[in-house]
């Protein structure tokens, strides 16, 4: 009874606004005129966060993802931090820093009372414009807090997806509004994002990784958790990737085991374990953008080609067909006009494996010689390749070629230009990696730290910012792979 | 009164005509809707879509008309498009409101894309 009335006494109430913060961060801003009233079983000294917070406007920082707030008064210049409960709508904090039984502190709980809906959104948003900076008009709450929902929903989804990441940790309500089934399927009708290019770097043989957005042209670094939650000394290996999922397979512990995540919803599956191949290895992964499934290819090669197709709708592999031919390192795949296109060496070729019918295809196409390192990839609905020609050992020159259709050879249709390829090129092993998405192509190698990217609509070469990884490491760091970030991608 | 019908490369067919009938309300704009071809009657009253927006829309579809009947030889470049694109959106946020509620209502997707990221590139700034 007795604790219930102290606990009545101490709550708090406060109305707060979020507002856009620092690099992209949510920010709370709010003014209490009444002093909170805490009950202390400790008189002398009044909890820190009494002091702090009765002033009259304060600061507040969200740090949602170790669930904790910070808040500085900048008249007093003091900071505190305290841990929190969310609720529906807010926080309830209390202060640790106050030497109170657990119980107790439950009392000095205050309630911040966010009013999480579609108007602090637009709040929200129109606090991002005014700290933009740079704006003709300033944005009218009254006006777009009367858009419908799914039309708000259609105006969220085209904010650059990080900035949709970090409101959906604010709070429970914004967690909703951009988890809800209404949102994604607006996410899913729009047109694909520029990709994230990614980077591993290894580091005392702990991975970490950063992906460069390509709208934003910044790097993020991103938590391997976000992948695959993995122990502390374990890893994992990307396999393959296609609309915005990944495939991966874990090492340590957790070796063997292949898995599906989307890093940007952070949700995981394990997959069943394939059927038995002495020695299969993934050749690529589609991802159905209409039917909400996706198709794993795993290949073993040899003397013949064997293949198993994962297929997530019956979440069960199958065998399916045999290429009675030489097949080496079946690799560099790209989906292209319901086929699944790869390179084959020795001899060198071209395969395609129809998803649907679970068949091999040969072309038997007119390589070009001496040819090295090679990748697929679909532009502009045709099939292009990228690669190296060598020799001697050592790479000549790096170019595109486009596939004829209905004949048996490729068209070169571009090449690095000398200067370029002198300065990145030649200091190469005669091995670059090359990893392309929709308009972009990136290309890196081992001993040179910055990477080049070719974007094919403005036909223009550039370099990438440099990333923290390769700066602060003397590590080796792989740009390995490049997706399109999506949260309606499900695993 | 045709206003404009044009295919959409997605893949779905969708042509409309926008006719203006007069009625007991006084003047009243109707749609009717072709979807892959297949004519699908639909008489919609507009009488939310006032005319100063559906100039607007009208306007806009025109233009991607005139791009998807261009043919090859005549291929607009992308930068062209887009600055266009860019052009269009040019407005007060009272007609950029009207404007995505417009094309919301018309089912043009291609406009409620162009709008819906107009009203993001207002919030960062550009």
């Amino acid at each position: 009874m007795e604790d219930e009335a102290i606990r009545n006494q101490s709550s708090h109430l406060l109305q707060g606004r979020l507002i856009a913060g620092e690099n992209d961060s949510v920010s709370l801003s709010f003014s209490s005129d009444a002093p909170m009233k805490t009950h202390s079983s400790n008189e002398a000294s009044p909890s820190s966060a009494e002091a702090c917070i009765s002033g009259s406007m304060l600061q507040m920082s969200l740090i949602p993802e170790e669930s904790r707030i910070s808040i500085h008064n900048s008249a007093q210049s003091k900071q505190i931090r305290s841990t929190f409960m969310d609720s529906e709508n807010g926080y309830s904090f209390s202060d640790p820093n106050t030497k109170t039984n657990p119980k107790a502190r439950a009392t000095h709980a205050t309630t911040l009372d966010l009013g999480c809906d579609r108007d602090s959104v637009v709040d929200y948003l129109k606090s991002f414009q005014l700290r933009s900076g740079t704006y003709e008009e300033p944005m009218d709450e009254v006006l777009w807090s009367n858009l419908p929902d799914h039309l708000f929903d259609a105006i969220l989804a085209c904010l650059p997806i990080t900035s949709i990441l970090k409101m959906r940790s604010v709070c429970k309500k914004w967690n909703w509004i951009i988890s809800s089934a209404a949102f994604l399927q607006v996410c899913s009708r729009l047109s694909p994002r520029r990709p994230f290019f990614l980077m591993f770097a290894d580091h005392f043989r702990h991975k970490v990784g950063a992906a460069y957005d390509v709208e934003l042209n910044k790097w993020h670094i991103i938590p391997l958790s976000n992948f695959l939650q993995c122990q502390p000394l374990d890893s994992f290996n990307v396999l393959a990737t296609d609309g915005g999922l990944f495939c991966l397979e874990g090492t340590g512990i957790q070796s063997g085991s292949i898995f599906v995540s989307n890093p940007m919803t952070r949700y995981q599956r394990k997959l069943p374990p394939m059927l038995f191949m002495k020695s299969p290895y993934v050749v690529g992964m589609v991802v159905d953008r209409y039917g909400e499934g996706y198709k794993i290819l795993v290949a073993q090669d040899g003397d013949c080609l064997l293949s198993q197709v994962y297929d997530s709708k019956s979440n069960a592999w199958k065998m399916t067909g045999t290429l009675q031919r030489r097949t080496a390192l079946v690799s560099g795949a790209a989906f292209h006009k319901g086929l699944l296109y790869c390179i084959t060496f020795g001899p060198d070729g071209v395969l395609a494996f129809d998803l649907e019918h679970g068949t091999w295809h040969e072309s038997n196409p007119v390589m070009p010689s001496f040819l090295t390192c090679p990748q697929l990839l679909e532009n502009r609905g045709e099939l292009m390749m990228i690669g190296g020609i060598e020799e001697f050992g050592a790479l000549k020159g790096v170019h595109f070629w486009r596939w004829i259709p209905g004949t048996q050879y490729w068209l070169e249709v571009k090449r690095v230009p000398e200067t370029l390829f002198k300065r990145f090129f030649n200091s190469s092993s005669g091995h670059f990696l090359c990893v392309a998405h929709s308009d972009q192509v990136c290309f890196h190698d081992y001993h040179y730290p910055h990477v080049l990217m070719y974007n094919f609509v403005r036909d223009a070469w550039s370099w990438l910012p440099s990333c923290s990884l390769t700066r602060d490491m003397e590590a080796q760091s792989v740009l390995g792979f490049a997706f399109e970030p999506r949260l309606d991608a499900s695993v | 009164m045709i206003v404009g019908r044009w295919s959409d490369q997605g893949g779905g067919a969708i042509f409309f005509l926008v006719r203006r009938r007069r009625s007991s309300d006084g003047h009243m704009f109707e749609v009717d809707e072709y979807d892959r071809g297949y004519r699908q009657r639909q008489c919609r009253p507009l009488p939310n879509v006032i005319s100063k927006i559906l100039a607007k829309v009208i306007e806009y579809c025109k233009y991607l008309v005139d791009l998807h009947t261009s043919g090859d030889e005549k291929a607009i470049p992308e930068e062209d498009v887009k600055a266009w694109d860019a052009d269009f959106v040019k407005v007060n946020q009272a007609t950029l409101f009207d404007l995505i509620l417009a094309a919301n209502h018309l089912n043009i997707k291609s406009l409620l894309d162009l709008t819906c990221q107009a009203v993001v590139d207002m919030i960062k700034g550009l």
